[in-house]
Parts: C-alpha cells; sequence; structure tokens
C-alpha cells in the first residue's frame, strides 16, 4: 500500500469548481481594487513587514509547484483563479508580475486594510461566506467524522492562518482576518499549506517585538466574533463555529490552548519565538487556558540513556536521580543495604532503575526503566535502556520515546575499546539513535575516577568519538562531559576543587548540559498522538492505566481517544499527576475501559491512542532503506527484524524497486538489482507479518521510522515513504 | 520410506509400491505424486448415496487430478477419477485418497524423471535422519517448531502480553512471565514426541531460554511428569537473538547441534546457502540466480552447486517441471553438486522467493554481460 499524504487533504472531485472559482474572484475584485488604491501606502510598512513577505514568498515558492503537480484538484483552479487576477493589477501598469508575486501583493495590501470601514469589511464578509461554506462542505463529504468536528477544524486552520498574518500586521487592525483567510482559501493553498505558512508567519510573530505580542493576545479572538455578531444581529458562522469548538472534540482546538500554556513566560528559555506567537493563535478553551496559566510549567524532556554493556549507565542516573532529589536517601540506603548483602555493594545505584529480581541477580539492565526528575529549569523523563547486546529491542523503545540521547561511555582503557568495537553496543547504540531520528547526542564520559581524571584519556575519547558521532553515524550537535557516576562527580554539582586531578575541566556539569540542551518546539498543534509504552490492568476496576510518550497534540482528562482494535472511543478519566499532556511529554493516563478491553488487550505496549481515528494499519508498504554493515546481502524474500518502539515484528523484503545510492543509481538502470549489500540505500517493498501503523514521515515521524535487524545485529534503519 | 516394489520399464514409466513412514515421507511424496499419475491405495468409500449408509474400506486407482498438502497433519489428498474396475464402484467416479504414514500405495508414472527417483532416495535414506524440536522464546512470543530433515514446521505459537517492568512493583510482571513459561510447558507434551526427538533446543535473548528451562523441569517434577524428566538429557539451551521464527537458525550454530546436524540435509543446505551469500556479498560474480541465469550458466558448464528448491517440481505445467529436470540432469552428469532445498526449510523459503533456483559458479562469469552481447547479436 501506498500511501498519500496528499489523500488526507484532498477534497472531492465532484465540486463545482468553476463556481467556486467565479464565487472566489467576484468576491476578491472589489478587496484588490481598493488595495491597489491603498498600495501607496505600502512603502511606510516598516521591516517587519518586508521580512514576513519575503518569508513567506519563500514559502509559497516551495508550496507552488506541488499545486501544479495534481492539476486534477481543486488546488490547480487556484492557480487558475490566481492567473485570472492578473488583469486588474495589469490594468495599473503591473502586467510584469508573476502569479506568485501577485498572490504576495495582494496579500500585502491586506495588510493595510485598516483604511477599509467596518461596514466594508461586514459587506465582504457576507460574500466570502458562501465559497468557504462551500470548501467546507467538500471536505465534510470527504471525511465521514461528524459535522461539527470538521467544522470546527476547518475554521480553526484557516482561523489560524488569518491570525498568523495578523501577528505581524496586528498593529493596525485585528479585524481583517476574514478577508484574509478568505484570500487564503481562495488562492487554493490547502490546509498544509496554511500550517507551513502559519510556521513562517508565526515565527516572524516572535521577531516582532514582545510589545505587539502582548497587543495580539488582547485584541484578536474574542473581539472578533464580537464585532461580526454586532454586524450581523445574528448568529454568524463564527458563533457556530465558536460552539463548536466548545464542544465538539478536537484536537486541533485543543493544540492552540496548550501552546498558551506551554508559553507561560515564567520561564524565560521557554517561551522563544515560536511559542511566543502561537499564543496569537489562541481560539478557545479560554477557561482551561486562564486556570493552566497560572500553573508554573516548567519545560520538560526526555532523554534516553544509551551506551555499551556496563559503562556505568544504570548507576549513573541513580546518582542524578538522587542529587536531584528524586531519590529519597532513605531508599538509596535500603538499596545500598541489600546491594551489599546480595555481594554486589557497586550496584546500589543502579539498583534505582533495575527493579526486578533478574536484573538485580545479574547486575544488567533489561527493559528500559523510566525514571523523573526536576531541576529548577526544566523537568526530565530519564530512559535508563539496556547496554546488552540482547535487549536492543528493549533499547529502541526508549529511543523512540526520548527527545535527546544521552550516549554514557567508560573511560577505562580496554572498556571503551570494547564497546567501540564493531559489534560494541556504544557504535549500534549510536546509530540506532541516528536511524531513528534523533539529531542531538550527549556524550557522558564516564568513570573518570578510573582514570585519575586524566585530560589526555578524556580528549582522546571525545576526538575519536566526536569523528565517529559526526562523520560516520551523523549526529548534528554532539556535547562532551565528563563525569564519574560512582561518585557522584560533575553530575549535578560542579567538580569540587578538592579533586586536584580535575582541574582542567570548567565547562558544564551534567545536568546544565541537559538543561541546556531543552527543546522547545514541539507538534502541539497536531493532531493528539500517544504511543503506549507500558499499560497496566487495574484489577476490579474499569480503567487501565497506561504510560508512554505524547507525540504530538494535547489531551487533557474527558477527552476521547480511538485505538486501532477498538471500536469504540475511550474516554481519559485522568492524566496522572497532571492537568493535560502535551507533545513531548511523557505521561501517565488512565483510561476508561469496559470488560472486553480489558481481557482483550488491545491496547498493549506498541498500541497508538489518537484523537482521529485515522491512522492506517498497514500490511505491505514502500520505505525507503539504508544498510549498515553486514554479512548477508539482503535478496528479495530475506525475513528481517522489525522494530518500531515497542513494535517487533518481522518483516519481509518482497521487491527492491531502485537503487538510492548516487554512484549505484545510474549502474541499477542497466543492471537487475540482484540484492543489497553493505552501505546500501534503496527503495524497497516490505511486507510485515501483521499490519502495523505505519504513516510517511509527513504525517507522523515518529510512525514512520523503523530500524531492521537480523541475528541480533542492526542491520539497517528505513523511513516509510 | 520403505520400497517395496519397483518395475521400471526402459521407457522410464513404471510402478512403486511404497510404505511412507513419517509425516516426512508424506512431504517426500507431495514432492513425488504429479497430476496424471496414477495412484492404488487402501481408502473408504461410501457406496450406497444415502443418509448413514456405511463406509466400506476397498482398493481403489485413481488418475490424480488435484493434489492438496497439510504439513501440520502430516495429510495428502489426492483426488481423481478412479480407473480400475470394481464391483461396486464404476468406472470413472470421482474419489479422494489420503496418504498416510503406513499406509501402503502404488504409484504408476509414464515417466520416472530423475528428480523424483532422488526424491525417493532421499526418503528411503534415514540413516541422516535427526529430529530437533526448537523452541525460541522472547518475553511474551515463543515458537515450538519442529526441525527434520525436510522441514521446519511450527507446532505452536504462543503470543502473550506481558506488562513492562515498573518502578516498585513489578509483581504483575513476574506473575505474567511465570504463566507465559507455564502455557510452553503444558503445549510441550502436546506437540512434541520427546521419546522419538534427539533434542529439544531451547533459544532466546538474555537468561529467558535458561528460565525457561529451569520452570520446565520445576513443573515437570512437582507433577511427577515422567516423559519429561526423563528427556531432561535432551534439552539444550542456546542463545538466540529474538523469539521470532527468523531466529531458528542462529540457535541452530550451536555447536552441540551442529554436530547432530552436520551429516543432515539442512546442515547441508544451511551450509551452500551460506556460501552463496557470503559470495553474493562480495560481489564476486560466482553467485546468481533466476532461472535464465543459470540456464546460461550451466550452458557455459561453469556451474560448481546448483540449488533447487523442491517446489518447481511441483508445477503442473509439464514444461516447467521438464526445464528444471534438464537442468537438475545437466549438472550432474558434469558430476557436480546438485542441491535440492525443502521449500518448507528457511533457506528453501528465502531460494523460493528468488524464483526457486540459483548457483555458484567455479569461476567469476558476468552472466548479465553475457546476455547483453547475446541481445546485441
Amino acid at each position: 500500500m501506498r500511501l498519500d499524504d496528499d489523500d488526507l487533504y484532498d477534497y472531492d472531485d465532484e465540486f463545482d469548481e468553476d463556481k467556486a472559482i467565479e464565487d472566489v474572484i467576484s468576491a476578491l475584485k472589489p478587496i484588490i481594487v481598493s488595495e491597489i488604491q491603498a498600495e501607496t501606502e505600502l512603502d511606510k510598512a516598516d521591516w517587519d513587514i518586508d521580512l514576513a513577505i519575503s518569508n513567506l514568498r519563500k514559502k509559497l515558492g516551495k508550496n507552488k509547484p506541488s499545486n501544479v503537480a495534481n492539476p486534477s484538484d481543486s488546488k490547480s483552479n487556484n492557480i487558475k483563479a490566481q492567473k485570472k487576477l492578473i488583469p486588474p493589477q495589469e490594468d495599473q501598469g503591473k502586467g510584469k508580475l508573476t502569479p506568485l508575486q501577485v498572490l504576495q501583493k495582494s496579500r500585502q495590501e491586506k495588510n493595510e486594510k485598516p483604511k477599509l470601514s467596518l461596514a466594508d469589511l461586514a459587506s465582504q464578509r457576507k460574500r466570502n461566506i458562501p465559497s468557504l461554506s462551500s470548501i467546507k462542505k467538500l471536505k465534510k463529504q470527504r471525511t465521514p467524522i461528524n459535522d461539527s468536528k470538521i467544522e470546527n477544524i476547518d475554521s480553526n486552520s484557516t482561523i489560524n492562518a488569518s491570525k498568523a498574518e495578523i501577528s505581524f500586521s496586528n498593529s493596525w487592525i485585528p479585524k481583517i482576518s476574514y478577508d484574509l483567510s478568505f484570500s487564503l482559501d481562495s488562492f487554493g493553498l490547502t490546509l498544509d499549506n496554511l500550517a507551513s505558512i502559519n510556521t513562517s508567519a508565526s515565527s516572524l510573530g516572535g521577531i516582532i517585538s514582545s510589545s505587539t505580542q502582548k497587543s495580539m493576545t488582547d485584541t484578536n479572538y474574542f473581539e472578533v466574533p464580537k464585532q461580526a455578531q454586532v454586524s450581523f444581529g445574528k448568529p454568524s458562522p463564527d458563533d457556530v463555529v465558536r460552539a463548536a469548538q466548545e464542544t465538539a472534540f478536537t484536537p486541533n482546538s485543543k493544540g492552540k490552548s496548550e501552546i498558551n500554556v506551554k508559553q507561560t513566560p515564567i520561564i524565560p528559555k521557554k517561551t522563544d519565538q515560536f511559542n511566543e506567537s502561537k499564543e496569537s493563535l489562541t481560539v478557545d478553551k479560554s477557561g482551561l487556558l486562564q486556570k493552566l496559566q497560572s500553573l508554573q510549567i516548567k519545560p520538560s524532556c526526555s532523554f534516553v540513556v544509551i551506551g555499551h554493556v556496563d559503562a556505568g549507565k544504570s548507576t549513573l542516573m541513580g546518582r542524578l536521580l538522587l542529587e536531584t532529589g528524586s531519590l529519597s536517601p532513605k531508599t538509596v540506603s535500603k538499596f545500598e543495604r541489600e546491594s551489599a548483602k546480595a555481594g554486589k555493594s557497586s550496584f546500589w545505584l543502579a539498583w534505582a532503575l533495575d527493579a526486578t529480581k533478574e536484573e538485580r541477580e545479574r547486575g544488567v539492565t533489561v527493559d528500559i526503566s523510566e525514571a523523573h526528575f526536576e531541576t529548577d529549569l526544566a523537568s526530565f523523563t530519564v530512559l535508563d535502556a539496556p547496554g546488552h547486546k540482547d535487549y536492543v529491542p528493549n533499547m529502541i523503545s526508549g529511543v523512540s520515546q526520548a527527545d535527546i540521547a544521552l550516549l554514557v561511555v567508560d573511560s577505562d582503557i580496554n572498556a571503551f575499546e570494547s564497546g567501540f568495537t564493531l559489534d560494541g553496543q556504544t557504535k549500534e547504540h549510536a546509530i540506532l539513535a541516528r536511524s531513528l531520528g534523533m539529531d542531538h547526542i550527549i556524550v557522558a564520559v564516564n568513570k573518570m575516577d578510573t582514570q585519575g581524571w586524566n585530560e589526555e584519556r578524556y580528549l582522546e575519547i571525545k576526538s575519536l568519538l566526536g569523528d565517529f558521532l559526526r562523520k560516520k553515524v551523523g549526529f548534528s550537535k554532539i556535547e562532551f562531559v565528563p563525569t564519574s557516576g560512582i561518585q557522584g562527580t560533575n553530575v549535578a554539582h560542579p567538580i569540587s576543587p578538592d579533586i586536584t586531578e580535575a582541574n582542567w575541566y570548567s565547562g558544564p556539569t551534567l545536568v546544565e548540559t541537559l538543561e541546556n540542551s531543552v527543546k522547545s518546539e514541539s507538534e502541539t498543534d497536531n493532531t493528539f498522538r500517544f504511543m503506549v509504552s507500558n499499560a497496566y490492568v487495574e484489577p476490579f476496576q474499569s480503567t487501565l492505566t497506561v504510560t508512554g510518550r505524547c507525540i504530538s497534540g494535547v489531551a487533557e482528562a474527558g477527552d476521547s481517544v480511538y485505538c486501532i482494535g477498538i471500536t469504540q472511543r475511550l474516554e481519559i478519566k485522568q492524566v496522572a499527576n497532571k492537568e493535560f499532556v502535551c507533545a513531548g511529554e511523557q505521561a501517565e493516563l488512565i483510561l476508561i475501559v469496559d470488560e472486553q478491553v480489558k481481557n482483550d488487550n488491545a491496547i498493549k505496549p506498541g498500541s497508538i491512542l489518537s484523537a482521529a481515528n485515522d491512522l492506517p494499519l498497514v500490511k505491505t508498504f514502500e520505505a525507503k532503506i539504508r544498510l549498515f554493515d553486514l554479512n548477508r546481502p539482503i535478496i528479495p524474500g530475506a525475513k528481517l527484524g522489525f522494530h518500531m518502539g515497542r513494535v517487533d515484528k518481522t518483516v519481509k523484503v518482497l521487491k527492491i524497486l531502485e537503487l538510492l545510492d548516487a554512484k549505484n543509481a545510474a549502474d541499477s538502470k542497466s543492471r537487475k538489482i540482484r540484492h543489497l549489500g553493505r552501505g546500501a540505500a534503496a527503495r524497497v517493498e516490505l511486507e510485515l507479518d501483521t499490519a502495523e501503523i505505519l504513516t510517511p514521515p509527513a504525517v507522523c515521524k515518529v510512525l514512520s521510522r523503523f530500524v531492521l535487524r537480523l541475528d541480533g545485529e542492526t542491520i539497517g534503519g528505513g523511513v516509510v515513504c | 520410506m520403505r520400497l517395496i516394489r519397483k518395475q521400471l520399464e526402459r521407457d522410464g514409466s513404471g510402478v512403486l509400491t511404497i510404505v511412507p513412514q513419517d509425516n516426512e515421507d508424506i512431504w517426500y511424496l507431495y514432492n513425488i505424486v504429479q497430476e496424471g499419475d496414477e495412484v492404488t491405495a487402501i481408502t473408504s468409500r461410501k457406496l450406497a448415496n444415502e443418509k448413514g449408509a456405511p463406509r466400506v474400506k476397498l482398493t481403489l486407482q485413481i488418475k490424480v487430478a488435484k493434489i492438496d498438502y497439510d504439513a501440520g497433519a502430516g495429510t495428502l489428498r489426492l483426488n481423481g477419477r478412479t480407473t480400475n474396475d470394481h464391483k461396486d464402484v464404476p468406472l470413472n467416479s470421482f474419489h479422494t485418497l489420503q496418504l498416510e504414514p503406513q499406509l501402503k500405495c502404488d504409484i504408476y508414472k509414464d515417466e520416472w524423471d530423475s528428480f523424483a527417483i532422488n526424491q525417493l532416495e532421499e526418503a528411503c535414506d534415514i540413516a541422516n535422519r535427526s529430529d530437533i524440536a526448537a523452541i525460541v522464546l522472547q518475553p511474551g512470543l515463543a515458537h515450538i517448531c519442529l526441525v527434520t530433515d525436510a522441514m521446519t514446521v511450527i507446532r505452536q505459537k504462543i503470543e502473550v502480553t506481558i506488562p513492562k517492568k515498573r518502578r516498585g512493583d513489578n509483581s504483575g510482571m513476574e506473575k505474567a512471565v511465570q504463566k507465559f513459561y507455564k502455557q510452553i510447558y503444558s503445549a510441550i507434551p502436546k506437540v512434541i514426541n520427546l521419546e522419538k526427538i534427539k533434542a529439544v533446543l531451547i533459544a532466546g535473548p538474555g537468561s529467558g531460554p535458561r528460565e525457561l528451562f529451569n520452570t520446565i523441569m520445576q513443573l515437570a517434577m512437582s507433577e511427577e511428569n515422567q516423559p519429561v524428566l526423563q528427556a531432561r538429557q535432551k534439552f539444550l539451551v542456546a542463545h538466540a537473538s529474538s523469539g521470532h521464527m527468523h531466529s531458528l537458525h542462529e540457535a541452530l550454530q550451536d555447536k552441540q547441534i551442529q554436530e547432530s546436524l552436520a551429516n543432515t540435509r539442512y546442515g547441508r543446505e544451511t551450509r551452500v546457502m551460506d556460501k552463496f551469500f557470503k559470495s553474493l556479498n562480495d560481489d564476486d560474480l560466482k553467485a546468481w540466480y533466476g532461472p535464465d541465469e543459470v540456464e546460461k550458466a550451466v550452458d557455459l558448464q561453469a556451474v560448481e552447486t546448483l540449488m533447487l528448491t523442491d517446489s518447481l517440481f511441483r508445477s503442473s505445467e509439464l514444461r516447467e517441471r521438464k526445464r528444471y529436470v534438464a537442468l537438475y540432469d545437466a549438472v550432474r552428469d558434469l558430476g557436480k553438486e546438485v542441491l535440492i532445498f525443502s521449500s518448507l526449510h528457511q533457506s528453501g523459503e528465502q531460494l523460493d522467493s528468488v524464483s526457486g533456483v540459483a548457483c555458484l559458479l567455479m569461476y567469476p562469469l558476468d552472466l548479465d554481460e553475457q546476455s547483453d552481447q547475446e541481445n546485441e547479436n
């Protein structure tokens, strides 16, 4: 099955396109004429607008080819519409403008809208509404979800786009948003494109001084509907929309509300451009927002701890938890006693994370353990991955839940080298993390105490590993920190001056490095999706507790979600310890389920909870894969281990479609491709043993990247296409 | 397989009387019997066309029109019209014969080709037979399978959800794991004949297989399960990277297992397949697959080892079958090695998916170039 993201947004073909275009054009004409008159005002616009326009132009320049490439759908009609718009411009002596420039111009001019009276605006709106709603109808036909929901999503995104526009023009007037949204629609920007413009515009919003920010939030979204009510004296479509937003279950609207929460300007770091400007997009849930705004929310970040077996991952994490105060000294002293009794006294810190009997007896982490700690600046989720070769599948599930990777290496002579050889897990884990989409890695050079804090050793490891990670694996951001987990040096507290050997190091501690790398952007404005890492059945209760990571969007208690394999929607009873969960966060959700769901084990590690029931179950799919070192070439029919998050399945290579390496591509045209060898990149057709949720990266990144393994070795990574 | 009578004519036609001994022989028969052959065996049939009429045992001969094989049950069902006169069954009436172990049958073929004879010989050679049961497992997933000379059969797949570990309370997980082991334990006697089997291989990542073995023995002890306790020596614990079937061959690399497998068909197949892949990986132009390429190589007498899967010979198209028999004969006549892979083994399955025919050459040869030249000519 081929997944095409265009499918998700295609309008119905039966749509009377010509009529819609006529509508659009007739509605647009007066605006354009009036705007052209106002054009002279343009020069007065300050640099913000210039910048905004150039950015928008870039965006649109990118979007345009995709419009042209789909002549059958309504997008192309909009291009026609653009062309038809040229004549009035030509009349004004601007015949040389390309349609794209015309679009830019007209948009730019709309920012000058304050010249128009309110009555004008209202009358224009009236004309606009039919075309807007006709498009909405089309979407309804297309998507079999309930009406109010669609209306909601729909208008939401258009309003968003318009708000984004305003975010750099709002010092004039926010009320023109309807015209803008209309014009955007008429120019045939799909929801997709809107979103991208949205982003570019919002980043601009951030550039504009924060004083404008405030005015934005004050004016935008409540005033507009009020004005509309006054001018129409009857319930306008906006009210319908607003009502729908308040009642209906929509991920989009929550996306907006959430952003508002996240950006609470308590922590300066968090209020970056991206989030700040999105504040202007806020549409609904104002009550919840106000409540949540009063809470102090720290930015959150989850990181996975990877590295060769016995590098000291669990111990270092135990130390981290202890020093950040998330482990009580009492518990720790208990571990200390117990581990001494078991004859494993050096493992006492690791026992904080290695909780099962097997792990403690063998002194080896088997499965991911999850822990949380907070610093003054941020809250963290630790995913302690097993280093042993046999448990790489578990490690993969940890990587899929994390934002950044913390690679722990043993600085000891031999130990570092053995982890760094061909089949050492230092290498394998780093490659895995990169193939699963991570680009930021922090390396903790651990057990420095055993090396007497030898600076040369540290630098040697740094250069060896740094080269490998940057050039071979392809990480873009790499940081090194020397630590000692067992002694707790340079973990949460800087190296004490007593340790004279370590005086050479004056950089940040491990915790500081982690704090500095907290990512602020997240996919909060997308559909709510949640990847389940664990599910626990509570006996004698109608609830199910799931832990996992929110991939995108936001959700709170009372929201309902879908899960593949369960026909009815499930309600979220509670988000444990929090009021809501948003993209990038680890959380524990308590779901209300019936007996059957519980007995069927329908929700299990690897399941995806989603606000929209739109995730495809895929069995046969196309993917781009890249192979690493392998002893056995891949020929069609080969069966490989397929890993994605908690998903652990067998995949069969059906066909090798084409080679993607530059040097082999030419070759492959003349030759039949018989096998894929070391380092090959290719587009292949794969078949899973049982269907699984997979999407192209455009829909959901986390659900598009996978890793291939064979005979206990990672042999390649891939992306669904 | 026991061969009782072999009566072949000059022209290659003739009758063989055989008694299949076990499920594996039925598999060989599946490869031997073709549409158009005449098969005689004891069967039962309802003579009167009315409800409740008794089924009568009788011997019938049919001309095979349809073949059905069930690996799990070990039966081969042949459907066709009767060709012998019987006082109760009119000529040309439809009947289905079911071939089972220990059921004598006569097979008449117009032409006994070299492949059929080869399969028969292999089936009759029981010296190298080695049946191994294998359990590959990872937490929550286990496959119990039987590895015999000609096939790898999954007898049971056990899949359960095991909660992941949780800080603090892990009783849920430990309980689920114990339950999972117990499920495997109770499945073993149902699907494996512990008396007949040479070894039971338990393989998986980490300490899982060792724990399973301990659990099995504990449970057997407490239940006084004599068959299991007596077979204690047959259990072997090995390493595999996962509980999926594709990890089975890792487990079979285990030294102890290798020794007992060395001379078996499975061992040979794996060895040659490894060589083939190595050659392919090195890109030394010695390994090729696909019927056209292999035919070309055979024409040039460059083949060192020819690999074919038995499924090729099951083709109902006579010309197809003849084509492969010709390849088989040509290479064997040159004194080179020919291996017939069982499509029920992992390696054969893989070979099947690349057209079922492959070869290793004595010297590097670019067959692509050869065909290009031919095209130009």
